[in-house]
């Protein structure tokens, strides 16, 4: 066997090993982010639970500040809300599929608005005003931006005045 | 330092849903706050987050019936623009 020979299969032996070390490291790295992944789905489900909790404290004849009760559980909700849409990364690098952690945020931003709309704290804007902010907060988390208010002025008025 | 407001498609549905009247007024408070929104807003609250921003619109009042505005907004991370994420009101009288 040629010294050349001999070192083009130590190279290529080299290479194998390197390629199965970082599938391994690939595949241990992956296991970890899916382990985490799960674990924070887990903890948006136990959050989710969060209004039942907080509507048997009303049932139990406690006297509680509702206010205070509503705004906490809502930002507990609305925290992890936002934080899943954080960790979508994450969950795409531990392979957990984007419809199940989609579909655990969604769950969230059902119960945000049902809460906020339907707690027992001073609210004037009433139940449709509530779940139209709140759906119009996630459309912006989402990447929906508004138009600049002179241009909105302009399209009112010419609607005002029989135009578009 | 003047920022420049951004209304959201539900800003917009609730500015049309105003009676003509208000509507101007709506506007031009909005671009008030514009103008100088840490001093004019503050922490929002219940059924908001408190880490998101809230105006108090100067009231309208027409005959018995006061009109109070609240303006709902986000500051951009470009630091230069407020979006407006919708514009609530309600009557007292």
């Amino acid at each position: 066997m040629s010294g050349i020979l001999l070192v083009d299969m130590l190279d290529a032996e080299a290479a194998a090993k390197a390629r199965t070390v970082e599938a391994w490291r690939r595949e241990r790295y992956e296991a970890v982010l899916a382990g985490a992944g799960e674990h924070l789905l887990d903890f948006a489900e136990r959050v989710l639970r969060a209004p039942d909790s907080a509507w048997e404290v009303t049932r139990s004849g406690q006297q509680i500040d509702l206010s205070e009760i509503g705004q906490r559980v809502l930002a507990l909700l609305a925290n992890v809300e936002r934080m899943l849409g954080g960790w979508g990364p994450l969950f795409d690098a531990g392979g957990i599929p984007a419809e199940r952690w989609h579909g655990v945020r969604n769950r969230l931003r059902d119960t945000i608005v049902r809460f906020a709309s339907s707690w027992p704290a001073p609210n004037p804007y009433g139940p449709e005003f509530t779940a139209a902010l709140w759906r119009a907060d996630f459309n912006f988390e989402d990447g929906e931006r508004g138009r600049p208010l002179g241009e909105v002025r302009e399209q009112l008025k010419a609607r005002d005045s029989g135009g578009s | 330092m003047a920022y420049e407001p951004l209304l959201s498609p539900q800003a917009q549905h609730d500015l049309t849903r105003l009676p003509d009247s208000l509507r101007e007024h709506v506007l031009a408070e909005i671009e008030r706050l514009a103008a100088d929104p840490v001093h004019l807003s503050r922490p929002a609250v219940f059924p908001w987050l408190p880490n998101r921003q809230l105006f108090r619109a100067e009231p309208v009042q027409e005959g018995d019936d006061r009109h109070e505005f609240h303006v709902f907004f986000h500051y951009g991370q470009d630091e230069q623009t407020l979006h407006v994420i919708a514009i609530g009101h309600y009557k007292l009288g």
